[in-house]
This record gives structure tokens, C-alpha cells and sequence, in this order.
């Protein structure tokens, strides 16, 4: 059984499989603990369960972890292998819609990434408003470019924005380049490169020092991410009207099945 | 600074195509280097060797001496004004030709790099300038040229945006190359003498072991690039008018 880095924390307020809900203080933690995490139905639903939970309580933000040699791993190719046309299809249409929810949740969200984020794992981190980033080891990686593949319009417009434009994006993006803790911090993709002991209590003043005493309004927070993320809104509605969506999702599991 | 190379591949009026283990470099030898018909032919035909190398990883693009690249060739457009809308439809394609390469691009500018120069240089992936030598300069807006919508569009998502972006583009200011490096224009600043084996190294370090797919990178490319490259198609003769006025 892997060590647990949340073991010091309250006791889990719920398990879905095997991701955990945890309060410390005003701040809902999520802990994946599934190895490399991988992203297929399992992980979509449970997540989404999580942040059910997290919207229902009067928390003041969110931190998602993992524990181990891997924060998320992306696709989970091998089940995309095993599923159905309409059944990836299906999952692709979640994905997004969970990456959207994650985008626009209504408080200060923070990716602590205890080690590698690679693909759909990066993805996800990079979608957190905050990303801290353990300093020893890991590395935070859009590898799309080297394993053939290619994001989702919306996905551009959501990375764009969020590392900026310039040579971080393109290096990250085009160019696939790995960045380890300290890295990503010198090329802004990160807040804070801490060692591991330190990576969750960093993480929660890095939010803390954001949502100061009170926290934010939920929806003036919500407005202002949807204000500031139109873009990416708007291509994600055209993405989804236009079947870029399931369109990709046919590509991946065309690909998985080779 | 390129003397301790293999004997070049190919040589194309005052352009020489080395190849260095897996890494095409690409020498203009010729003064300023200015960007004319005779230039961009020349180049094409190299970068086409470049892509017929199946096993060649990365391009190096550098000038020997004082000049990079000193922009589009004035002169020889103002004896040519009738040839004017044709060329610059080449020049733009040819940029566009960098901008998506199959292979990563690093621009080793080694001595000044001003105006169509220092969007040449702008159109690779990667970019090092000599520590010690020559600027990087957009001077377009002090010889009253204009920047057609692609080409900002380029800039902004390669440049970055904030005042980098203006500093270098509205302003036209000059990098020297620790300038360029503060700034996050360049990766590297190394002094002359380590200019290339400083590219080299930093090549390998993105391409690693295997190199990239080459259709996989250029459908990133095309993907990341894709407002600057609808601008470039919708708006293609916007530039005309700005030079024209010039001759």
C-alpha cells in the first residue's frame, strides 16, 4: 500500500474508489491515489463526485495531489484499447466538460504536482488557477508532439492563455519540452518548486495568500473566470457544435487500437 | 566560425548547407544577406535538401561575420518595382515555410539581425545570440514599414505578449543579446567562440534521442500558429502599400 503524503491530515471526509476528499481548514484536498492516474471513466466520474462535494461545502479553495511517483499520467490508453467507438466518444465529451468545470470552479483551485504530469495529466494541472510543483523530482510535460497527437482547438486556447503566449508556450506546446520543478518555476508554468515535505503546506499558503481572510464571492470568481476565459468558452462551444470533440476522440481510439 | 565544419553539403550562391551529425546548419555567407529573389530561391532549395535528409533532426540557420540577416534588400526593390507584390508573397511564404518546418529551427544570430532579418530569426523555434555582437532589432517602425496581421499574429504568440511584445514591435528596440535573453527573446547568450556548439547542445536538449515526428510537429506547429497563419491567408497584401510608398 503506498504511503499516503495526506497522512498527517483530518481523517478523509469521503472515498470514491480511489480518489479521497479531505478538509484542512477551509480548503477541500483531493488525493488521487490510483498510480499513474490515468484519465478514463473511473477517474471522470469520481473527480466529478469529489467536486459535487466540494461546491456543497462553504470551503474557500481546492487543492487536487497525488501520492507517489505520478500526479497523472494522461489517457488511459490501454482501456481506450478495450472500449467501444461510442464508448471513447462518450468519454471525450466528459473529459471536456470536466476540464471546463475545473476551469470555472467557483474556488481558487491548486494543482500540487507530486510528480509526473505528462499529456492529459499536464492538461489537467495547468487548468487549476495555481500550480506548485515538487522541486526534486517529476517533470510537467505536453509530450503530445513526440507520441503524435494533437490537442483539441479549445485546448490551445485554454494553454495559451493560461502559461501565456511567448517562448514558455511555444517551448512547452510545440516543442514538448520537460520541465522539472525548478523549471517550470523559472518559466512561469508554476508558482512554487518546493521539496516534498514541504509541497502541501506550500500549497496551501500559496492559496491562502490569494483568498486572504474571507475567500472570494463564489460567483463574482466564477464571472470573472468566465470573463477572462471567453475564449476559451467560445471555442469549446464551437469545438463541441462542430464534432471536434468526438472527432478526437475517434482519432485516439482509431490510434489505441493499432 | 563555422572553418572547423565538414565540407558543406551544398552551396547555393552565398549560402552553404552543412550537415553535422543529424543537424542540417545553414550558412549565409553573403554580407548583409539581405532577403531578395536570388535569396529566397537559394534557401528554399537548401531547406529542400534539409527535408529530404530523412535523418537529419534539427536546422541551424547562421551568418558569418557581422550580419544575421539585414532584412529585405531595398535596393534591389527599388530597381524592381514592378516585382514588388510578387516578392513579398515569396518572402511571406518562405517565412511561413520556417515558421512550420518539420524539423525544430534554431536561429544562431550571430551578428545583426534587423527587420525582415530579425523576423527571420523569429520564425524558428528556438533562437541564441552572440553575447558580444549585433542586434536583434524589429526596426520596421523607424524606416515607416508596417507589420502585416499575421506577421503580429506570429509575434504576439512567439514574442509573448506584455511589453515585450510592444517594447520590441511598436518601439523597436534593440537586443543586444543579453537583452535578448532578459527578455526571453533568446534561449542562450553565449559568447561568439561557443555559438555553435552552444545551438547544438540546446537542440538536442528539446529533440532528444529520437527527434521530433516530423508530421506530428508540423500539425503542432499549424495548430499552435493557426490565427497567424488565417491572417496571413486572408490579408496577404496589406504589406504592398507600406513599401511601395518607400521606393
Amino acid at each position: 500500500m503506498s504511503v499516503k503524503s495526506s497522512a498527517h491530515l483530518n481523517a478523509p471526509v469521503r472515498n470514491v474508489g480511489t480518489m479521497t476528499l479531505y478538509f484542512v481548514d477551509d480548503i477541500a484536498v483531493i488525493v488521487m491515489d490510483n498510480g499513474e492516474n490515468r484519465l478514463n471513466d473511473t477517474f471522470v466520474i469520481a473527480f466529478n463526485e469529489l467536486l459535487d462535494d466540494v461546491e456543497s461545502n462553504s470551503c474557500r479553495g481546492l487543492i487536487t495531489t497525488s501520492v507517489g511517483k505520478f500526479y497523472c499520467n494522461g489517457l488511459d490508453l490501454a482501456w481506450m484499447n478495450e472500449i467501444s467507438k461510442e464508448q471513447t466518444r462518450d468519454f471525450f465529451l466528459k473529459f471536456s466538460k470536466l476540464i471546463m468545470r475545473l476551469l470555472l470552479f467557483p474556488v481558487p483551485s491548486l494543482a500540487a504536482v507530486n510528480g509526473h504530469a505528462f499529456a492529459g495529466g499536464a492538461l489537467l494541472a495547468i487548468t487549476h488557477d495555481l500550480q506548485v510543483q515538487r522541486r526534486d523530482t517529476g517533470w510537467l510535460c505536453f509530450n503530445e508532439v513526440f507520441i503524435n497527437k494533437q490537442f483539441i482547438k479549445f485546448h490551445y486556447t485554454l494553454m495559451r492563455t493560461k502559461i501565456g503566449t511567448g517562448h514558455s508556450y511555444t517551448d512547452a506546446v510545440i516543442l514538448g519540452k520537460r520541465y522539472t520543478g525548478p523549471e517550470a518555476l523559472i518559466n512561469g508554468l508554476v508558482h512554487a518548486a518546493p521539496s516534498m515535505p514541504l509541497l502541501l503546506s506550500e500549497s496551501i499558503q500559496l492559496l491562502k495568500s490569494f483568498y486572504g481572510k474571507s475567500g472570494y464571492p463564489r460567483e463574482s470568481l466564477q464571472l470573472m473566470k468566465s470573463d477572462v476565459y471567453r475564449d476559451v468558452i467560445n471555442q469549446y462551444q464551437q469545438d463541441l457544435s462542430e464534432g471536434h470533440i468526438i472527432n478526437k476522440g475517434d482519432i485516439i481510439a482509431k490510434k489505441a487500437k493499432l | 566560425m563555422n572553418d572547423h565544419l565538414h565540407q558543406p553539403f551544398k552551396v547555393k550562391d552565398g549560402l552553404e548547407l552543412h550537415f553535422v551529425n543529424d543537424i542540417a546548419i545553414i550558412v549565409m555567407n553573403n554580407g548583409e544577406n539581405r532577403m531578395n529573389p536570388a535569396f529566397v530561391d537559394d534557401f528554399n532549395v537548401l531547406l529542400d535538401e534539409v527535408e529530404r535528409n530523412s535523418s537529419c533532426k534539427g536546422l541551424i540557420t547562421t551568418g558569418r561575420g557581422k550580419f544575421y540577416c539585414n532584412g529585405i534588400d531595398l535596393d534591389w526593390m527599388k530597381q524592381n518595382p514592378q516585382k514588388l507584390a510578387e516578392f513579398l508573397s515569396q518572402t511571406n511564404k518562405f517565412i511561413i515555410r520556417l515558421l512550420l518546418f518539420p524539423v525544430p529551427t534554431l536561429a544562431a544570430i550571430n551578428g545583426h539581425a534587423f527587420a525582415g532579418g530579425a523576423v527571420m530569426a523569429i520564425a524558428h523555434d528556438l533562437r541564441v545570440q552572440s553575447q558580444n555582437q549585433g542586434w536583434l532589432c524589429l526596426n520596421e517602425v523607424f524606416i515607416n514599414l508596417r507589420f502585416e496581421r499575421g506577421l503580429v499574429s506570429l509575434m504576439r504568440t512567439k514574442v509573448g505578449g506584455g511589453h515585450l511584445f510592444t517594447d520590441a514591435a511598436v518601439l523597436g528596440k534593440r537586443y543586444t543579446g543579453p537583452e535578448a535573453l532578459k527578455s526571453g527573446l533568446v534561449h542562450a547568450a553565449p559568447p561568439m567562440s561557443l555559438m555553435l556548439a552552444e545551438s547544438i547542445q540546446l537542440l538536442k536538449s528539446f529533440y532528444g534521442k529520437s527527434g521530433y515526428p516530423r508530421k506530428s510537429l508540423q500539425l503542432m506547429k499549424s495548430d499552435v500558429f493557426r490565427d497567424a497563419l488565417d491572417l496571413f491567408k486572408t490579408f496577404s497584401n496589406e504589406m504592398a502599400n507600406s513599401f511601395t510608398a518607400k521606393l
